[in-house]
């Protein structure tokens, strides 16, 4: 290192850098090092699941049902992807446009959206102050009987773990990707996550026959706990 | 799933993208651990870093790159950084760089790179190639003449051709380029059998 280089060194560490010569050590490393890179970009890029190792898959899963309990992973509710719009899309009327669509009335005059506006704001105005001076006994009080939670689903069973752990076998056996997360001695959950093309008509019968009341989704968190719920 | 299409579900907030997406997460740090030589455990640990990095980072990806290749470049930073730490632990505990770092590091893994410390220094090297604030646009030019090199082995002639130059120039921009890389190896490893030394294979 405390030589200078030369230019012949120079040549030697490119002609081995291309593989045409093996003399020059530090650029047999660095050879190595892009062909390694390379090779692992290439593999990544036709990476799927199936794809994946026992070991990686297995790391894959476990990665993600940690994210999920700390609250990392980010969760999309199949009712939150909302589809994109084109940004060429002039077919698509905005909220004035659509009001005027529903009335029956053509727009071609910049007059006409003012006095739409002003009507618009006239509206909303009556609403919100026909809302305020309504007394509140208007809204339905919520049911007590009812147990709100973030967690979803429960089944209370006598062993939580061992039932978590069976259900996500058999989940998994039905092409869904479930994953067991203990929450403590007393309850476990299993994340699912339903990839496209697996047949979750199935999947859903499955979850139903176990006790799991759920709307069908591509994205489950049940629960299982040894607690007795209070009446 | 390339790139563009990463950003492009990403901006329609398309979360679902992130499943689709773990699986090449998962190769890429792998196969950068393996590369390392981190075989156990702790290839989980860093899975969820870059993950993390990635889940709040992602628009700092401008799509100019492979996708994996940016991947690729977080998760070898983490390596790096993993093994940086360790060797300052050794260090402030008396222990002698390089003897010890056969403990850390799986020297059963088969790689033609012999020495760990080799590998952290020309991972280093390039790291600082691709991350260059300064002269970026020449730094990159730089690791795509010593990727189009290594791909495809060309003589001075196809080298000049590709640099649209003369043999002549071509001839002066690997000298320059291989100053360049000796003086950045020098920074970051400065050992006396450092991966850009001349002694022989």
């Amino acid at each position: 290192m405390t030589t200078p280089p030369t230019s012949d060194q120079g040549e030697e560490f490119f002609e081995t850098l291309s593989g045409l010569d093996k003399r020059h050590a530090g650029a047999k490393v660095m050879r190595d090092a892009v062909l390694d890179e390379l090779e692992i970009t290439n593999e990544a890029d036709a990476a799927s699941e199936e794809t994946l190792t026992d070991d990686e898959r297995a790391a894959m899963r476990n990665v993600k049902a940690r994210m999920m309990h700390d609250g990392n992973w980010p969760m999309a509710h199949p009712s939150q992807a909302a589809p994109v719009k084109p940004a060429n899309d002039t077919t698509r009327a905005g909220p004035l446009g659509a009001i005027a669509q529903w009335l029956g009335i053509k727009l071609h005059g910049g007059a006409w959206k003012g006095a739409l506006g002003l009507a618009a704001v006239v509206v909303l105005g009556s609403v919100i102050v026909f809302k305020v001076l309504m007394p509140q006994t208007v809204d339905v009080p919520p049911d007590p009987t009812v147990v709100r939670g973030e967690q979803g689903p429960i089944v209370y069973v006598e062993n939580p773990h061992q039932a978590a752990a069976a259900m996500a076998e058999k989940l998994n056996t039905l092409g869904a990707e479930a994953t067991t997360v203990p929450i403590n001695d007393h309850k476990a959950i299993v994340d699912v996550v339903v990839p496209a093309g697996v047949d979750s008509a199935r999947l859903h019968a499955e979850l139903t026959r176990s006790g799991f009341n759920v709307e069908r989704s591509n994205m489950y968190r049940l629960a299982f706990s040894a607690a007795i719920p209070r009446p | 799933m390339d790139g563009e299409e990463f950003l492009r579900r990403l901006r329609a907030d398309d979360q679902r993208v992130w499943d689709d997406l773990m699986p090449m997460m998962t190769k890429v740090v792998f196969g950068a651990c393996y590369r390392i030589g981190i075989t156990d455990e702790r290839r989980e640990d860093i899975l969820q870093d870059v993950v993390l990095k990635v889940l709040t980072n992602w628009h700092q990806y401008q799509a100019q790159s492979k996708l994996s290749t940016w991947l690729y470049t977080i998760a070898r930073n983490r390596c790096i950084d993993l093994i940086k730490q360790r060797a300052r632990v050794e260090l402030s505990s008396g222990c002698a760089p390089g003897d010890d770092d056969r403990d850390f590091l799986d020297t059963n893994t088969d790689h033609s790179i012999s020495s760990p410390l080799q590998r952290m220094c020309v991972e280093a090297v390039l790291d600082e190639l691709e991350c260059q604030p300064t002269a970026r646009d020449g730094s990159m030019r730089m690791i795509e003449v010593i990727r189009y090199c290594v791909e495809h082995g060309p003589s001075s002639e196809e080298l000049a051709r590709f640099l649209n130059t003369s043999a002549g120039a071509a001839r002066e921009r690997k000298s320059y380029i291989w100053k360049q890389l000796r003086a950045l190896c020098e920074k970051h490893c400065g050992h006396p059998q450092c991966v850009m030394d001349t002694s022989g294979a």
